[in-house]
């Protein structure tokens, strides 16, 4: 039963949108693709921040890498001195080592992009010279062997740990790789594991690494030419602790400038600072097809108001105010605009289901939220002028109207 | 008191104006049942819209109960309308997408009151113009008589003092249209203050007072 002006206010609103059909799906179907263009781009950002957000959070939370050159806090606006010729020495590692908060200390050395033979096959990988911690540091998983121990790093053992694809170039079945030789830089080394595949995306090719204890190269002289370490701490309520800790002792030594010391979490946050802005563009280019929809919807109001004309003189006659008839068209473009968002809602989801095993995406209740709001305003905005036109006529001539 | 004082109303086409009203003066007492008549074209219409406060004169002042209506918002002109005067057309002028019921209560919601039950009062009133069993039919679903019924009920729903009527015989038949005249003049009966605006000589005569237009000017 009618016995409320609001419900009586969108019965008349949807009986007039149902009324012409043909002309309101096409409005709806304006707003409806305006509205997909908008999700669908805003659940692309979405799911793909989530999969950076990931890859980070695998790496752990109580971390800390130092490298070297300077990175000034925010990644986004900071130029790294990625020529910085600046090195860690092995003392630098042994002092980050007798820091309490520190639970794992990994020094890291890397020559990219090294010709990696065995027998006939050969391979360019990186060459990752590193302690017996790099193992839980990088978190690889044993596909067979296993990764070197402290004591082959003091015995200055000629041994490797191959990443997968290094392993699958090198030798047809990677299980067997344990116990062959692979050759690098003309270094002479025993295979003693493979790692699980890390698959991409993450902060580095594991994949395509050989690890090797840095007392194996000598020549290459890696005790002097550290360019990352990696440190760990006992807890991650002693992260901003060591880190202090790691700037004083590393600043005895050396330039403000020479190092920076950075929470995997900082760049995180500066990745998806870049990251957004991208997004917010490209869903600002979608949303010129919600524009387009609200034209639509104008005009589909500025026919329903001149259809009508004699109505809005009979109800001003039995007493609407101005701002009544206003309410009545307002709702009837909102109604209009709000059913296509939620169709349009409605697609997005199908479509994000159904790319989902392919495509990062995700709708999540702020994009829905936000597609609502949108449609709301879009609707407010595209019929208000048809609404004040309809609001502003003579009641006079309007209930003449023939 | 509806008070007309030296009132004209007036066309501009290109050049040329045209006087559809032309120095009017009618008072109107609250109570009386007046009948406004002239042949179509004098300008019957004109005068009832200024007198309901849905037109402005071009001349010349109108007064609802002391009140000078230009200087009435048109918020407040709407809610005379709404509380004050109900009107009855020849065309009937329903909404035909609501139901009976919805425009028999649509001055109600747009007064945003809540002083009765709205629906038991929708339903005495139906019952008395003898439609209640029409509630729920849309106006199209009914005759020309029972329309103009739902037209004064819809007139009666907020207990107005003056009932604007023009031509509301003009589309009925004659048995139809003496019923609604009857009903008209029974509510005149009960205090209402009744203007019926006719080209129609019998039916003026029926009033207390005639109001004469012709071409504009009053005739008598
Ligand atoms: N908006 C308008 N513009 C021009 N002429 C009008 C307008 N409204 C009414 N008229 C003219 O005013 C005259 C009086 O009209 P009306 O009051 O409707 O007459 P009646 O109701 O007596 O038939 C008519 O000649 C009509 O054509
Ligand atoms: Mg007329």
């Amino acid at each position: 039963m009618t016995d409320n002006y609001y419900i009586l206010l969108f019965k008349t609103a949807v009986q007039s949108i149902l009324r012409a059909k043909l002309r309101s799906f096409l409005t709806v179907l304006g707003i409806m693709i305006g509205v997909m263009s908008v999700v669908l781009l805003m659940a692309f950002g979405l799911g793909i921040k989530n999969y950076i957000s990931e890859q980070f959070q695998e790496l752990g939370s109580n971390i800390l890498y130092v490298v070297v050159g300077k990175i000034d806090g925010n990644l986004a606006s900071g130029s790294r001195s990625l020529a910085s010729n600046f090195r860690f020495k092995l003392n630098d590692v042994l002092s980050l080592k007798r820091l309490p908060e520190a639970d794992i200390v990994v020094p890291i050395y890397l020559q990219p992009r090294l010709k990696i033979q065995s027998g006939k096959n050969s391979f360019y990988g990186d060459l990752v010279l590193s302690d017996e911690g790099l193992h839980k540091a990088y978190n690889y998983q044993d596909f067979v062997g296993k990764f070197f121990d402290s004591s082959s790093l003091y015995r200055k053992e000629k041994v490797a740990y191959l990443g997968w694809n290094t392993a699958v170039e090198l030798f047809d079945n990677p299980v067997e790789a344990v116990g062959k030789t692979v050759v690098v830089s003309g270094v002479r080394l025993r295979v003693i594991g493979v790692a699980k595949e890390k698959g991409g995306g993450s902060a580095s090719d594991f994949d395509n690494n050989v690890v090797a204890p840095y007392t194996a190269f000598p020549q290459l002289d890696p005790e002097n030419n550290f360019y990352f370490i990696y440190l760990k701490a006992v807890s991650e309520d002693r992260v901003n602790v060591l880190k202090q800790r790691v700037i004083q002792v590393l600043s005895r030594s050396y330039q403000e400038d020479d190092f920076s010391v950075i929470e995997p979490t900082e760049m995180l946050n500066a990745v998806l600072n870049i990251f957004s802005f991208i997004n917010l563009g490209l869903v600002g280019i979608g949303a010129i097809s919600l524009v387009v929809g609200g034209v639509g919807v104008m005009n589909v109001m500025y026919m329903s108001v001149t259809e009508r004309i004699k109505e809005i003189g009979i109800r001003r006659a039995i007493g609407a105010k101005k701002n009544d008839i206003l309410l009545q068209f307002l709702v009837e473009s909102i109604i209009l605009s709000l059913f296509g968002a939620v169709i349009g809602l409605i697609l997005s989801y199908i479509v994000v289901l159904l790319i989902k095993p392919y495509f990062a995406a995700e709708i999540d209740l702020a994009i829905v939220a936000i597609a609502v709001g949108v449609s709301i305003a879009i609707g407010v905005f595209f019929g208000s002028a048809p609404a004040r036109r309809a609001a502003n006529l003579e009641p006079v001539s309007a209930i003449r109207y023939e | 008191m509806i008070k007309i004082d030296n009132v004209s109303k007036v066309y501009t086409a290109g050049e040329t104006e045209f006087y559809a009203l032309k120095d009017i003066s009618v008072t109107v007492e609250k109570g009386e049942y007046v009948a406004v008549l002239g042949s179509s074209g004098s300008g019957k219409s004109t005068l009832m819209h200024i007198m309901g406060l849905l037109d402005k004169p071009s001349k010349g002042s109108v007064y609802f109960e002391n009140s000078l209506v230009t200087t009435l918002s048109d918020n407040k002109l709407s809610e005379l309308r709404n509380k004050r005067i109900g009107f009855v057309f020849q065309q009937f002028n329903l909404i035909n997408r609501l139901t009976v019921y919805e425009n028999v209560v649509l001055p109600y919601f747009y007064s945003k009151e809540s002083k009765f039950n709205i629906r038991q009062k929708a339903l005495k009133l139906l019952q008395d113009l003898q439609i209640r069993e029409k509630e729920q039919k849309y106006p199209n679903q009914l005759s020309g008589g029972q329309q103009q019924r739902v037209a004064i009920a819809r007139a009666l729903i907020m207990e107005p003092d003056y009932i604007l009527a023009d031509e509301p015989t003009g589309n009925l038949d004659s048995k139809t249209g003496k019923e609604i005249v009857s009903i008209l003049e029974s509510l005149n009966k009960k205090g209402k203050t009744l203007i019926i605006v006719t080209h129609d000589r019998s039916l003026a005569n029926r009033a207390r007072r005639k109001i004469v237009l012709q071409d504009g000017r009053l005739v008598s």
